[in-house]
């Protein structure tokens, strides 16, 4: 007890130095920007005039230097790698010897030394530091906030040529499957950073998931309309699907950060967690909008029926997924990986029967649904302005590419398998159409089971697929639930094609007010729409719009139009 | 001596309402050992509760799975050993000066304040961070040691402890001749041994539980102390469904967050309660008893 009291008070003393400290460099850099800009211009000067040379250096050296060229002389890459406890390596192989590293030397000569390595959930923290130690590396990984920061400061190079030369034909179609991801990497027309791109929208969707063998017990059919969906719910919670004569079920799986909610607000066209690009050109977020209002009413009725946990504003997640596998709630909205967790323990738990299966999210009126989607780069890979070899860099990207997307399995499996990819941190870019391409190739081969044109991560999850349709084997039934025909993939699918889907105007940058203020305006906002939801007259969500313009939301918005209005 | 009927009921109550206290401080201890050795879908049914539900070691295999955690275990070892060793030294050396008077220890107040004041005013994250790394103490273990090497709140402690011991005894020990550290060593301390472990226990404990320090002064996750690494563990598996995307069942099959966390708990909590037994004859072997006669 004295120690978490302990604990706390450090943690508050050492925040509130922290803040202190913050506050400090705001004073000391905006005073020291006048004599820092001029240097700072010097420098950009200074990186171009470099790159140029080199630029004519590298070419007139070696003709046939390309995407996958190798140096005739051994050059030394640092960098920032971000670790996973849960790496396996093989054969006494390391963070800092390992097949990537090998690779690197026997295919690029290029000699990859980590200038340090983090824990991923360090990683950011790290960056800061080594930003303000002024001790970065030749390549490492920022996210968008730290991408400003680094570009600002003029401490990165400007890969715009190197990438143009050394960019292989992989990297440049993952860079084109989200041009817009892609060109957030640029300032001014230059590229300073590489996006490091995402699993696609595909793997950031929604869908509702419903328990199979509750249905059948009760007769019911898949829903196509929102009434059916809460149709569904209310015979769950009504009708004892769990035949053991106690009504202990209810219908739709809520915690208390509303997530599920969040997402069902979609079916109403309302899209309360992201910024939307309006008709008239400008930007506001979601939350605020009447569409917003309407789902509330809904869910205030849900919650009046028993649909809803009476328990939900007080059950964290832990409790939610406990209710999910101890089979008490049949409904959940829920991302592709539900199959994976809770979805195994639902099958340990409660038989094979017990799955769930998807259903595309459906609309409350007549106008199609469109789902939110959040902003997907979480990383750009950067190379110092100091280094002498920013193309090594595209080079490794290259290298990383070639082997997951298009590499042998016994290459995939050397390289990737175990999560030993994490020793490309940070050359490592995902290829946004990677779980798209597994639905399509999967589904395809799913009866026929020819599996020759699957590349090694296909085959990797139709195995699992196999698996759980052969042997009902609980352990597969994530990849089953996502990529099979059957699977979630299935459902989304559409909703990518046809484009249904709503992207937010924000792209990964914070503006001043956000950081300060946006997360008590989003605890505002979960504590009021929780009150809502309980039952508390739905005029409070006009006052809270009230509110969340005049504590900070309006000059977020105004920050937002013009950092991303056009 | 007889006990009359009222006290007799005064016991019975005490002690039931002391067994129940204690119960208290237990059950999570052994919900916590018992989801440990559960099996992962039985914690995510939330079933298990005093006893493991579908018994399994799986958790503990998970987090001892490789040599990370013996390496990291006596990196922590050694983290303690050096620490706890320096911060009693630099304790001692602090507190007993600051345990005179005004008249034995010249501006006494500038030095209490000196120290004192580090208690309330930080460096903060980063001004400390340039500090380690210009003292090119980064990815050492002096990095974990040096920084805190006087932890003043145990001091202060300390210092009361010592302005507590009968003056007389160090008079005594003047007259016999005594200099100084004759007698910060041979009387002081030795009757100050409650309170020298007291404060041991503490600077042990910090050390053995702190993680935050080694995450962001090791530049290689090798150099984790124990804490440090299984801090890593535990927030990971959350984070690799969202970062990899892919094929990990084989890990979650069997762990998920939550028993993995309470595996760990308990390796971590293990340690610290073997020393515990050996520190407690000391707060329990009565303060200064019979050293001042008279």
């Amino acid at each position: 007890m004295r120690n978490k009291i302990a604990e706390k008070m450090l943690a508050f003393a050492l925040t509130g130095a922290l803040l202190g400290s913050l506050a400090g460099c705001g004073n000391s850099g905006a005073a020291a920007s006048d004599a820092g800009e001029a240097g700072t211009q010097n420098a950009v000067e200074n990186a171009e005039e470099k790159a140029e040379g080199q630029a004519e250096a590298v070419s007139g050296k070696e003709e046939e230097d390309g995407p996958y060229g190798r140096y005739p002389e051994t050059v030394t890459l640092t960098r920032a790698q971000m670790t996973c406890a849960a790496t396996q390596w093989e054969n006494g192989d390391d963070e800092t010897n390992n097949p990537w590293t090998r690779t690197a030397l026997e295919e690029f000569n290029i000699r990859l030394e980590d200038a340090w390595a983090a824990d991923g959930s360090q990683y950011a923290e790290k960056i800061n530091l080594s930003i303000a130690s002024q001790t970065l590396p030749d390549v490492f990984w920022v996210n968008a906030n730290q991408f400003k920061q680094v570009t600002e400061l003029g401490l990165v190079a400007d890969l715009t040529q190197v990438y143009e030369q050394y960019a292989s034909d992989t990297l440049k179609g993952i860079m084109d499957s989200d041009r817009e991801a892609f060109e957030s990497g640029k300032i001014d027309g230059k590229l300073m950073g590489i996006s490091t791109q995402h699993f696609g929208v595909i793997s950031q969707m929604n869908c509702v998931w419903i328990r199979d063998d509750w249905m059948q017990k009760l007769n019911l059919k898949a829903p196509e309309t929102l009434e059916d969906v809460y149709e569904i719910c209310r015979q769950f919670t009504q009708n004892d699907p769990d035949g053991n004569g106690v009504d202990d079920t209810y219908g739709l799986a809520v915690d208390k950060s509303l997530g599920s909610l969040y997402a069902l607000m979609n079916s109403y066209h309302a899209y309360p967690k992201i910024w939307l690009n309006k008709e008239d050109g400008q930007i506001e977020y979601g939350v605020i909008q009447s569409e917003v209002r309407n789902a509330l009413e809904a869910f205030q009725g849900l919650y009046t029926e028993g649909i809803l946990s009476k328990e939900f504003a007080v059950a964290d997640n832990a409790k939610m997924t406990e209710d999910l596998v101890s089979g008490k709630v049949g409904v959940a909205i829920w991302g592709s990986s539900f199959g994976y967790a809770p979805g195994i323990d639902v099958i340990k738990n409660n038989g094979e029967e017990a799955i769930f299966k998807s259903y595309a999210l459906p609309s409350a009126d007549a106008e199609a649904v469109k789902l939110a989607i959040d902003w997907p780069v979480g990383n750009y890979v950067v190379v110092n302005k100091n280094c002498q070899n920013p193309e090594a860099a595209i080079k490794m990207i290259n290298l990383y590419t070639r082997v997951t997307n298009e590499g042998t399995a016994e290459e995939y499996n050397a390289f990737k398998n175990n999560e030993r990819d994490w020793g490309a941190i940070p050359f490592q870019v995902q290829n946004p159409m990677a779980d798209y391409n597994q639905y399509v190739e999967i589904s395809a081969v799913q009866d026929s089971r020819d599996t020759s044109g699957l590349t090694p991560d296909q085959l990797g999850k139709y195995e699992h697929v196999i698996d759980w349709i052969d042997n009902k084997n609980p352990d597969s039934v994530g990849q089953y639930s996502q990529v099979s025909r059957e699977g979630a993939y299935g459902v989304m699918k559409p909703f990518v094609d046809n484009e249904q889907y709503v992207r937010t105007a924000y792209k990964g940058v914070s503006t001043p007010t956000m950081v300060e203020k946006m997360s008590s305006l989003d605890a505002m906002r979960d504590e009021v729409f929780t009150k809502i939801i309980m039952g508390e007259d739905i005029g409070a969500f006009d006052e809270f719009v009230e509110s969340w313009n005049s504590l900070g939301g309006e000059d977020i918005t105004g920050e937002m139009n013009e950092l991303y209005g056009n | 001596m007889k006990k009359s009927m009222g006290q007799k009921i005064f016991l019975a109550f005490n002690y039931a309402f002391l067994s129940l206290a204690g119960l208290l401080c237990l059950l999570p201890f052994i919900n916590l050992l018992a989801v440990s050795l559960s099996s992962s879908s039985a914690v995510a049914a939330g079933s298990v509760s005093f006893v493991p539900k579908e018994f399994t070691l799986s958790s503990y295999q998970f987090v001892l799975h490789s040599s990370k955690f013996i390496t990291a275990f006596f990196i922590s070892l050694k983290r303690v050993l050096l620490g706890v060793g320096l911060n009693m030294i630099l304790m001692i050396c602090t507190a007993y000066p600051l345990s005179k008077g005004k008249k034995q220890l010249f501006a006494k107040p500038v030095y209490t304040w000196y120290f004192v004041i580090t208690m309330l005013i930080g460096g903060g994250l980063i001004p400390t961070y340039l500090v380690i790394v210009k003292l090119r103490l980064i990815d050492t273990i002096w990095s974990l040691v040096l920084p805190g090497a006087l932890p003043v709140y145990n001091m202060i402690i300390l210092m009361n402890f010592f302005k507590s011991t009968p003056e007389e005894l160090e008079e005594a020990a003047q007259i016999d001749g005594a200099g100084v550290w004759t007698t910060l060593w041979k009387v002081v301390l030795p009757i100050s041994k409650p309170g020298l472990a007291t404060v041991a226990l503490f600077c042990i404990v910090s050390h053995w539980n702190s993680w935050f320090d080694g995450l962001i002064y090791m530049n290689n996750p090798r150099h984790y102390p124990l804490q440090s690494y299984l801090q890593t563990l535990v927030i990971n598996p959350e984070q690799m469904l969202r970062i990899s995307g892919g094929d990990y069942t084989k890990i979650l099959a069997m762990v998920n967050a939550r028993t993995g966390r309470a595996a760990q708990l308990f390796l971590g909590a293990l340690p610290i309660l073997m020393v515990y037994p050996f520190l407690q004859k000391y707060f329990s072997g009565g303060l200064l008893m019979g050293s001042v006669k008279g």
